[in-house]
């Protein structure tokens, strides 16, 4: 049996460098974003709340890999 | 009575282990997680959603994007080493180090301000120095990490074979990062 390798999984090495930019590239639109109904809005808790969640998980799941924990390999 | 044919192992092979290990991992992020929503919570009993208008909102935004790129090259450090890429782990390692240090430098002149204006002694110093230090004490920290994996996998160590100890290391910088991602609204957004 081999062990599971992270980071790579389906795909070449290319192909998880670009899934990798397209990550971070979400995440700067997301923080853009937030950023912006800050400034433009007041008490802006709520509208910021899915932003905040919506960051956290793309970090949990393309960087952390979370699902690793419930499959045992890379996704 | 098992009916199993697989034969009964005894202690962990690599595979197990690995999974063990991310176990591990994980129960310590959540450690940190009742951690770091203890100081988040603190935050808004004492001072509810107000942030003072002398905050820096700028160079909180430019922190953030820091931190973001930081991620991003510890990823590709991550994927490097996994594809046995061992240049690129350490290019992509010393970019991480360089962006989490950019980022404590950021901090420290961030503290510089912030102490003019609302010093640790009033309600949203208190919550803004401890939860900020305790972020950054977390990068200190990564950064000694990532330090450490990239002495130790100068001489081509890690690899695709043994990818564990990068593995856990970038991890962990990532958590650094998603903590960053609630306090930064915390702070100076909410």
């Amino acid at each position: 049996m081999t062990a599971v390798t992270p980071a790579t999984g389906p795909g070449t090495y290319n192909d998880r460098v670009r899934l990798g930019w397209i990550t971070a590239a979400l995440l700067a639109v997301l923080t853009l974003i937030e950023y912006a109904v800050a400034i433009n809005v007041e008490n802006p808790l709520i509208l910021l709340l899915p932003f905040v969640l919506a960051k956290g998980a793309l970090i949990m799941d393309f960087f952390m890999h979370i699902r690793k924990l419930k499959t045992g390999g890379d996704h | 009575m098992t009916t199993s044919a697989e034969p009964i192992q005894h202690g962990a092979g690599p595979s197990r282990q690995r999974r063990i290990n991310q176990l591990g991992l994980w129960l310590f992020f959540a450690s940190e997680t009742f951690l770091f929503g203890a100081f988040i919570s603190s935050r808004f009993i004492t001072s509810q959603t107000s942030t003072p208008e002398d905050l820096n909102q700028a160079l909180a935004l430019a922190l953030t994007i820091v931190l973001l790129l930081s991620s991003i090259s510890a990823y590709l450090a991550e994927t490097a080493n996994a594809h046995d890429d061992h240049r690129g782990f350490r290019i992509y390692t010393v970019a991480t180090i360089t962006l989490g240090a950019l980022f404590l430098g950021g901090v420290a002149l961030e503290w510089k301000e912030a102490l003019e204006y609302f010093p640790p002694g009033t309600i949203y110093g208190t919550a803004f120095f401890s939860l900020v230090g305790l972020h950054a004490f977390h990068v200190l920290t990564g950064l000694i990490a990532l330090a450490v994996i990239l002495f130790l996998g100068k001489e081509g160590r890690f690899g695709s074979k043994d990818s564990w100890p990068v593995e856990g290391v970038i991890k962990y910088w990532h958590f650094v990062d998603l903590a960053w991602v609630i306090i930064y609204p915390t702070l100076y957004l909410f």
